[in-house]
């Protein structure tokens, strides 16, 4: 009974979420403004990043914050249809964990998409196949993964293109978790490698 | 009148100034005369990235070089390799990457537009024939003055190419496992 009442307030409090996050991108006249503060406030390490979420990875398998215990983790949100930034931080996340030597592997690599329409367990499954390092693929309704992004301070949002489809603005920062799955700090996109590769070396010690 | 005086005196550097401002004497009609060769607008260094399995979309780049006097302005873009083919220009705003369609690129007279990573680029969707590693994918460029422009872009790996890769390669074995050792 608990148990039910537990649940229909987790399923309230994600479809508040899913409103509000809605409400945010697609009607105010500057979406970016709060977009930046978070990212400000991230950076700064002034909130309290994380908590409770409910994904499914890429063999359809359950994956919670439980999850996210026992290893470091670099956490990034993107999606297939990504020309540039995921490909090219999945490609540099193999390159620095393989400076990293064989105490690299402990780390694990989770990318969570902003695009659960075309984002199919198969599709994640099939794409991070392409990538020589290990990946976890995230996906799942779309109300839950705006509850996990709502955690991390993270955003997204459709924009059409002109050919019909559609493409996702999205946070890019790259997120470490300690052991423990706390939240350590945010590497920002484009940053010297050198200080990527030594942020991760800190997480493995 | 003052600023006038102060203007010809800006200007007496470059060329008299006896007469009131004579207007079209830098236009482009005047500017084209000394024209010694037949130079015209290239684009070259063309490449994109190997398509991962399920990935219909890819950037392509490239440099337009456009050593004429005549600024001139890309218009259209095609490739039978993509279902569309769009000019976007991405750009990461305070840790939110952002891609929009433009369109059309100046190329201004004398000078050359990069198209690369995390910047402008050319944007294949539908792309139903993965690009592999090796092959060349053809682009068509339509340009206002220059026409159509055919080039073709080199399909990079999926991996390898990164600042990571290149500051890898730039650093000694040893000395990456001692840079790090102040992170503990
Ligand atoms: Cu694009």
């Amino acid at each position: 009974m608990l148990r039910a009442v537990q649940i229909g307030l987790w399923a309230l409090a994600a479809a508040a979420v899913g409103v509000l996050a809605y409400l945010q991108w697609e009607r105010s006249p500057s979406p970016e403004r709060s977009v930046a503060e978070d990212v400000v406030a991230l950076m700064n390490g002034d909130v309290v990043v994380g908590g409770a979420f409910r994904l499914i990875d890429q063999s359809g398998r359950p994956f919670t914050e439980a999850d996210l215990v026992g290893r470091p983790t670099a956490l990034f949100f993107g999606f297939i249809t990504c020309p540039d930034i995921c490909p090219t931080t999945l490609a540099t996340l193999a390159t620095l964990k393989a400076q990293l030597g064989p105490q690299g592997d402990d780390i694990q690599v989770v990318f969570v998409t902003v695009d659960p329409e075309r984002d199919t367990p198969e599709q994640l499954s099939l794409y991070l196949s392409s990538f020589s390092l290990p990946v976890i693929g995230l996906t799942g309704a779309e109300t839950d993964l705006a509850a996990m992004r709502e955690a991390y301070f993270a955003h997204a949002r459709r924009v059409p293109l002109e050919s019909g489809g559609y493409t996702m603005d999205h946070t890019s920062l790259l997120y470490l978790l300690d052991r423990q799955g706390r939240f350590v700090e945010v590497r920002p996109y484009g940053e010297d490698p050198q200080a990527t590769l030594a942020a991760l070396r800190a997480l493995l010690t | 009148m003052r600023a006038f005086l102060f203007a010809c005196a800006a200007a007496l550097a470059l060329s008299a100034c006896s007469q009131p401002p004579a207007p079209p004497t830098m236009g482009p009609e005047a500017a084209s005369t000394p024209e010694p060769t037949r130079v015209q607008l290239t684009v070259t260094q063309g490449w994109t990235r190997a398509t991962p399995a399920g990935a219909q979309a890819a950037g392509g780049y490239l440099v337009i070089e456009n050593p004429t006097l005549e600024a001139d302005r890309l218009t259209a873009v095609s490739s039978p390799r993509a279902a569309a083919l769009e000019i976007h220009e991405m750009a990461d705003v305070g840790g939110v990457m952002t891609m929009r369609a433009i369109q059309g690129l100046d190329i201004p007279a004398t000078g050359q537009v990069s198209l690369q990573p995390g910047g402008l680029h050319l944007m294949f969707s539908g792309v139903t024939e993965p690009f592999t590693a090796g092959e060349a994918i053809p682009v068509a460029l339509t340009f206002q003055n220059a026409g159509v422009v055919e080039t073709v872009l080199e399909v990079r790996p999926i991996e390898g190419g990164t600042p990571a890769d290149a500051a890898a390669a730039a650093q000694p074995e040893g000395e990456a496992a001692v840079a790090g050792a102040p992170g503990q």
